[in-house]
């Protein structure tokens, strides 16, 4: 009987202090409650659980907006990089626009000045673009994009508002080779401006070309220009070809040694005018 | 399959070198390139797929370059034997150790063709000049070491991708106790 007693008065006691523990906290929380709400006063307890809890409040804050930095920069990285790339990728288109439009400038001041060439003679023409060039050591020809589909007959001229440039030499359907003037092959009648001297003009391969049968009574002097003179038929008279840049007159002989310098600058050559005039040698297409 | 595949890079050479290598008519540094693939067809190449392939390859060219018809198809065959003769006559076929054999034969070919187009046309030449010729000389030797293994490499995977005996070009080993 007696453990059975002494089980029940420990049982009692566990009761009771339970009973006190709940009613210590009750009667604490009432307090605080009534305390709080009653007087809506921002307490001790108040400021301990702040200062308390604060720094890991703050700690956790801090970390949390750490991570959402990285996120962010994270996120902002990916979209710099693909920024980044949209930002390369429109450089380059814009770099590309602004050389088409300085290569469409400077086609159009050509073409410009091949309008004008065509307005001022009287010739019917066309102008044409240079596809080939000729690499061999001997020759100096260019192919065109114009044929016999656009009128082109061998012999007629090709100018440029600087000059002439040569003669059509052979044609196609749409495309020509044209024979310069610089070729060793070719020939021109012409005149020199001022004196009226005549003489035949023959390429050399490069940008001098020979002129021949001035005769040493004849006055002309380094910087005279040489135009066509007309004769043979193939180019019409007064075109420009080139200018006078070196003389030499030798004891021996009848005439004077005239070097003539193009006008025409072969090295920048892209379009070029076809002068559709009816030709001398209709036999010889 | 080779003999069509290396008449078109032949064809695209010519364009090449009538086009972007050559900027101005009055540029001296444009490189003969099909020169070059007539010193590997002199070298690789029986003479009748040789011939086969020069033939329409110096014919576009005489269209595309000069004004006397038929200087390129006698420059291209004779070198192509040229290049033939001294080939067979030599202990290594390949192509990469004949390089100064492509400048001789080179200068050796141009300097007769001005020499007979001086002699045909009824204007004198431009002068020989040896600054240009030597130029282009060099600059074609420079060139011939990638083009030769360039036309080699088309050779051969034309050569895998027929994969039989009846080889159209007869491509020949660069060994001649092959």
């Amino acid at each position: 009987m007696r453990p059975r007693g002494n089980k029940k008065r420990e049982a009692d006691k566990k009761n009771f202090k339970r009973a006190l523990f709940v009613g210590i906290i009750a009667t604490f929380t009432a307090i605080i409650l009534i305390s709080t709400i009653g007087s809506q006063k921002f307490g001790f307890f108040h400021s301990l659980a702040l200062d308390i809890l604060g720094p890991f409040q703050k700690e956790f804050s801090e970390l949390t907006s750490k991570i959402q930095n990285t996120k962010q920069d994270y996120i902002d990285l990916l979209n710099v990089r693909e920024e980044n790339k949209n930002l390369w990728r429109e450089l380059r288109e814009a770099r590309q626009t602004s050389h088409l439009n300085r290569e469409a400038l400077a086609t159009n001041a050509r073409l410009k000045n091949l309008l004008d060439l065509k307005d001022s003679t009287h010739t019917p023409s066309i102008s044409a673009n240079i596809t080939g060039k000729d690499p061999s050591l001997w020759f100096r020809t260019i192919i065109i994009d114009r044929g016999s589909n656009d009128k082109v007959r061998k012999g007629m001229p090709v100018i440029t508002p600087d000059g002439i440039v040569g003669q059509i030499f052979e044609v196609a359907a749409n495309h020509s080779k044209v024979l310069l003037t610089i070729d060793p092959s070719s020939s021109i009648d012409i005149l020199v401006q001022d004196s009226r001297a005549r003489g035949i003009l023959q390429g050399t391969g490069s940008i001098i070309h020979s002129l021949k049968y001035i005769l040493k009574n004849v006055d002309v002097k380094e910087g005279d220009y040489i135009v066509t003179a007309g004769y043979g038929g193939i180019f019409p008279p007064g075109l420009q070809v080139g200018y006078i840049s070196k003389i030499t007159k030798k004891k021996r002989g009848m005439f004077q040694k005239v070097e003539v310098t193009s006008t025409v600058d072969f090295h920048t050559l892209e379009q070029v005018l076809v002068l559709l005039q009816p030709q001398p040698f209709p036999d010889s297409q | 399959m080779t003999f069509i595949a290396l008449t078109i890079t032949g064809l695209l050479l010519l364009i090449l070198q009538t086009t972007i290598l050559t900027p101005n008519p009055l540029w001296y540094g444009s490189p003969d390139l099909l020169f070059i693939l007539t010193a590997y067809l002199g070298y690789r190449a029986n003479s009748l797929h040789g011939i086969l392939i020069l033939i329409p390859l110096s014919w576009f060219n005489d269209v595309f370059s000069g004004t006397v018809l038929g200087t390129y198809p006698l420059i291209y065959l004779s070198s192509f034997f040229l290049f033939k003769y001294v080939s067979e006559h030599m202990p290594v076929r390949k192509s990469l150790y004949q390089l100064p054999l492509i400048g001789a034969i080179y200068l050796i070919v141009y300097r007769l063709a001005h020499f007979w187009l001086g002699i045909i046309l009824p204007n004198p030449l431009p002068p020989w000049s040896w600054p240009i010729i030597l130029l282009k000389t060099v600059i074609m030797v420079i060139l011939a070491i990638p083009l030769l293994r360039f036309f080699e490499t088309i050779a051969r995977r034309c050569e895998k991708l027929t994969n039989h005996s009846g080889n159209m070009l007869h491509i020949r080993s660069g060994n001649r106790f092959h």
